[in-house]
């Protein structure tokens, strides 16, 4: 493989090792943590024991006549923290999965059915979603979520409403664009109908924006998921999740047992810097001339 | 069209624009799934109980009817609402908040601001070496820090170290103190200057540090990457190369032409990122208990109060929809051309 040249190359090269690094760390981690995310007890050949709370990184220790290290330390509740850290990651990664999916998939539909529409179905569309796009995301979120509950799916649907005026906007912004375009009227010369047209002609065309969007949303989603968490409209405890963790161990962070607070908040960052320099990127290598904010 | 008549036209669309806002939080909390009663009292509450309570707040009535007492309440009455268990109107609760979230935002954008203008301008005086790829590093990173970690490690590792305090407004005696100043306009900036308190401004300023850094920190990202790429865009003009080619100074060239074509841009996305702004701060504020509207809603979260949640995503949408026309009418001040 040759070394990257420019900079959206090797912001995808860093955006790709770290994204990889953390899907595949969330799915095997496993095999080095000791597994007890949502309690301090650790099942040892069928017995039960208790592991100690606000035990340091890298401390090993004796237990049932085992050696255990816990390699980031065990929080207030003697539950260990590189275990609850990769629990946390496949919830988080599949709140951001879902709610980028519910939310690209309904902001390009809308989009299209509008921009080729056009009249007083687009009008509409456009309002609800320009009023929509005004409001704070974390704020829509944050209702949607109180009302909707926790849990996995609540919590996408509450993320996903706030991001699906990004995909209409854009989506609508180059149909109407591309409408206009030649090869959109050789189309319709040759006889192709406005769904042909639509979803051979046009789509297609859209793909590279809302390529380089998604994992602009997905970082989006993970850091409003951690919001969300962190004011208690999460998944229910002892369940791990990153916010949550931040939350409830702040008080310790702040006397001194730093583990607790630096770990989660770093494996936020990681996660969503990995997929921003993908998205930024992927948009510098897909939309070469328009490197927009 | 005149500055005057802009003005008026975009006065006159400012209602119209708030209706279509409040319409859409009405559908937005109504209409959806979800029910603000057993999100109160759990899922397991008697019948006969939750058709009292589904009463006693009007979820009974149709639909639209329920559309009109919203707005009728909201708009004619001012009226938010009653919390659910000390039946306080929701609408106090917010007046009195709404002051120390209107003084973190406005500190805040203003580090922001700085920072911002900071990045952009070496950035494009510094334009083919590293810097620009520093700023763009410096905003991604920035972006993927989640604001309450940013708080949290700024607690822990500065305030700290430096004595800074950590939680509130004011320490508590000038709290009461607050209270006893002859103008009180909730403001404490400005309460404390007008009634000749330097000491509670102190104090209050050392409070207020730590909260506008974390948001100004949090802003700054999105400010220095619009800053760089609109100055890079305007030192790409011809006008810009002909003012180099009357030799002027680089830094002339960059803060006459670069900087002041690119102040349009920074404008607007100032604007648009009021919403990130009030997003962040429910949770700078929920980090460093300043009693804004941003930790009302977290109070209101955790003592599932529907009432409080609701009427403050109603306040920021008034907030967001005031904004929008004032930066709007800042921009056709600035740029004749948006007045058509």
């Amino acid at each position: 493989m040759r070394k990257p040249r420019t900079f959206g190359e090797w912001c995808l090269l860093l955006g790709s090792i770290l994204t990889a690094a953390t899907v595949l760390l969330s799915l095997i981690g496993d095999i080095v943590a000791p597994g007890n995310a949502t309690s301090s007890i650790l099942i040892i050949d069928g017995s039960r024991v208790e592991v100690p709370p606000l035990l340091p990184p890298l401390s090993s220790i004796q237990l049932a006549g085992k050696t255990y290290t816990f390699h980031l330390g065990t929080d207030q509740l003697g539950r260990d923290i590189l275990s609850r850290l990769l629990a946390g990651a496949r919830f988080v990664l599949a709140v951001a999965f879902l709610s980028t999916a519910i939310s690209s998939l309904a902001g390009i539909l809308l989009g299209l059915l509008s921009g080729y529409a056009g009249g007083m179905f687009d009008r509409v569309v456009s309002l609800v979603m320009d009023s929509l796009y005004s409001l704070p995301g974390l704020i829509v979120a944050i209702a949607l979520a109180a009302l909707l509950g926790t849990g996995l799916v609540n919590m996408s649907l509450a993320i996903a409403v706030a991001y699906i005026p990004s995909y209409f906007r854009m989506v609508r912004g180059q149909v109407l664009s591309l409408k206009a375009m030649p090869f959109v009227e050789a189309a319709k010369i040759a006889g192709a109908g406005s769904l042909s047209i639509t979803l051979r002609q046009i789509l297609p065309n859209t793909f590279p924006s809302i390529a380089s969007l998604l994992p602009i949303t997905f970082a989006d989603a993970i850091i409003t998921e951690a919001g969300l968490s962190f004011l208690g409209l999460g998944i229910e405890p002892p369940t791990p999740d990153w916010g949550f963790d931040l939350n409830k161990g702040r008080q310790f962070f702040l006397a001194g047992y730093w583990w607790i607070g630096v770990f989660p908040g770093l494996a936020i960052i990681v996660t969503v810097l990995g997929f921003l320099l993908l998205g930024e990127g992927l948009n510098e290598i897909l939309n070469p001339k328009k490197w927009e904010a | 069209m005149g500055l005057k008549e802009y003005v008026i036209s975009r006065l006159l669309l400012t209602p119209a624009m708030l209706l279509i806002l409040l319409t859409f939080v009405f559908i937005l909390l109504r209409v959806l799934p979800g029910d603000p009663i057993t999100m109160l009292e759990g899922k397991n509450i008697p019948e006969d109980v939750l058709a009292r309570r589904r009463a006693e707040l009007g979820l009974d009535k149709p639909i639209y009817q329920q559309y009109f007492n919203y707005l009728y309440s909201l708009l004619v009455k001012l009226d938010l609402g009653q919390t659910a268990l000390e039946k306080i109107p929701v609408s106090y609760l917010i007046l009195t908040r709404l002051p120390a979230t209107i003084e973190l935002t406005i500190s805040s954008t203003i580090i922001a601001g700085a920072i911002g203008i900071i990045v952009g301008l070496l950035s494009a005086r510094y334009q083919y070496g590293k810097f620009p790829y520093f700023a763009r590093v410096y905003s991604s990173i920035v972006y993927s820090i989640p604001v309450f970690y940013l708080g949290l490690m700024l607690q822990a590792y500065v305030a700290k170290p430096v004595g800074l305090p950590t939680t509130g407004r004011l320490s508590p005696i000038n709290m009461v103190l607050a209270d006893t100043l002859p103008v009180r306009t909730g403001f404490v900036f400005i309460d404390s200057i007008l009634s000749g308190r330097p000491d509670i401004l102190l104090d209050y300023l050392l409070h207020m540090s730590l909260p506008s850094l974390t948001l100004g920190i949090y802003l700054s990202g999105v400010f220095s990457r619009v800053t760089y790429l609109s100055v890079e865009d305007s030192m790409s003009q011809d006008y810009t190369q002909a003012a180099r080619g009357r030799g002027l100074k680089e830094w002339t060239v960059v803060k006459n032409y670069g900087l002041r074509n690119a102040l349009i841009p920074i404008l607007t996305m100032a604007g648009l990122q009021v919403a990130a702004l009030l997003g962040g701060a429910v949770l700078t504020e929920t980090t460093f208990n300043w009693e804004g509207v941003g930790l009302l809603v977290y109070e209101g979260i955790l003592k599932r109060d529907y009432a409080i949640v609701q009427g403050a995503v109603t306040i920021y949408a008034v907030l967001v929809t005031l904004v929008s026309l004032v930066v709007d009418i800042l921009y056709a001040y600035v740029d004749p051309r948006v007045r058509y």
